[in-house]
C-alpha cells in the first residue's frame, strides 16, 4: 500500500450520500474552468468510477448541462480530451489492473496534456490517520502500490477520490 | 457524529461547492424537511441569493425559516442551531450540512472515524441530541488539515513520493 494524494476526498458512509455528485460536479467545474481559462499545459479529464451502469453515468453527466446544444457543443469541445469510464469494483484493496490500464491508456493518447483524474471508486482508498512513522496525521489515503505509481509523475493528477468508509475504507 | 458524507480537502478544492450544491439538490428532494447549512468562511448572504436565483424569491419565501444559512465562528453556534432547529419543527427532519472544517476534526477508531466539533462540550451535546432525534441528520461535513495536519503531511510527501 503507498499514499496517493487526492485534492478532495469525498468519503461517505452510507449509499447515497452524494460521492458522484460531489466527484461528477468537480468535474464539470474544473472543465468548465478549463475551458474559459485554459492552463499553459492542454489538461485532459478522466473520471472512472465503479457501482454505475455506463449508460447511466453518460446520462447523469448530461444532467449538469442546460439543455442538448450546451452539451453537444461542449462534447465537440474536449473531443479526444474527455473520458468517462466504467471499470469493475476493486476485488480487493490492492488489485486496480483495470483502472491503471485505462488511465495509462488515456494518457498514452494525450502525451502532452496532464490527465486530472476524478475517481469516484469504491473499495480502492483506504483512509487511515497515521503515517508510516505511526505520526498522526489528520488523514491519509492509501491505496495499491502499482494504482498508487500511477500518480506518481508530473503527467497524472488525482484531483477528486470518492471512497466508501464501510468497504474497507478505514484501516 | 458520523456524517453522511465527509469531504476531505486540500484548499481550494471545491469542498464548500460541493457541500452547497448536495444542499440545493436536497431542498428540491425533500420538500417537507428543514434545511441548516453552517459555513466558517462563506457569505451567507451570498449562498442565500444562490438560493433564490435557483429557485424564485416566492419559493424562497414559502420555505421561509426552513432553510437556513448561517455563519458560524465556534462549534458552539452549531450545537444552538440544532436546538433552535428542533425547537421550531419538532416533528420535521432536519438536515445539516456543516461547511466548517475549521471547527470540526476527525478522530479515526477502530470502527472507523468520528467526526467532531471542537469544543468537547458542544461536541458532546450536539451528538447527545443527535441520539435523542433519529430524525436529525448530519448530510455534508467538510473537513481540511490544519497547518500542523500539513507540516506533517509534508513531511510524508518527501517520503512516499520520488
Amino acid at each position: 500500500m503507498k499514499y496517493v494524494f487526492p485534492e478532495m476526498i469525498a468519503a461517505q458512509s452510507r449509499p447515497g450520500a452524494g460521492v458522484t455528485n460531489t466527484v461528477m460536479g468537480g468535474l464539470y467545474t474544473d472543465m468548465m474552468i478549463e475551458r474559459h481559462q485554459p492552463e499553459s499545459r492542454p489538461i485532459s479529464f478522466l473520471y472512472l468510477e465503479d457501482e454505475m451502469n455506463p449508460a447511466s453515468v453518460w446520462l447523469r453527466f448530461t444532467q449538469y448541462f442546460g439543455n442538448d446544444e450546451h452539451y453537444r457543443k461542449f462534447v465537440t469541445d474536449f473531443e479526444g480530451r474527455f473520458e468517462l469510464v466504467s471499470v469493475s469494483p476493486a476485488a480487493t484493496i490492492g488489485d486496480h489492473s483495470e483502472k491503471i490500464a485505462a488511465i495509462l491508456k488515456f494518457a498514452a493518447t494525450r502525451p502532452d496534456d496532464e490527465i486530472w483524474v476524478y475517481a469516484d471508486l469504491h473499495g480502492t482508498f483506504r483512509l487511515s490517520c497515521t503515517n508510516a512513522s505511526g505520526m498522526v496525521v489528520p488523514f491519509t489515503v492509501e491505496t495499491g502500490d502499482a494504482f498508487a505509481d500511477v500518480f506518481a509523475g508530473p503527467d497524472v493528477r488525482l484531483r477528486y477520490a470518492g471512497l466508501s468508509l464501510k468497504l474497507g475504507g478505514r484501516s | 457524529m458520523l456524517p453522511k458524507l465527509i469531504t476531505f480537502s486540500m484548499a481550494g478544492a471545491g469542498a464548500s461547492m460541493s457541500a452547497f450544491n448536495l444542499l440545493v439538490q436536497a431542498i428540491k428532494r425533500f420538500p417537507n424537511d428543514a434545511f441548516y447549512y453552517v459555513t466558517d468562511e462563506q457569505n451567507p448572504n451570498a449562498l442565500f441569493h444562490e438560493l433564490v436565483v435557483k429557485y424564485g424569491r416566492e419559493h424562497m419565501e414559502e420555505l421561509g425559516n426552513r432553510v437556513n444559512i448561517m455563519q458560524a465562528y465556534r462549534s458552539k453556534a452549531i450545537a444552538e442551531a440544532l436546538d433552535i432547529s428542533l425547537a421550531n419543527y419538532p416533528d420535521m427532519h432536519h438536515h445539516f450540512f456543516l461547511d466548517t472544517p475549521s471547527l470540526l476534526k476527525v478522530v479515526v477508531e477502530d470502527n472507523g472515524p468520528d467526526v467532531q466539533l471542537d469544543e468537547p462540550d458542544e461536541n458532546a451535546f450536539f451528538n447527545l441530541m443527535l441520539a435523542k432525534n433519529p430524525k436529525v441528520t448530519v448530510d455534508v461535513a467538510t473537513l481540511r488539515m490544519s497547518p500542523k495536519g500539513l507540516a506533517a503531511f509534508a513531511t510524508e510527501v518527501k517520503r512516499t513520493v520520488k
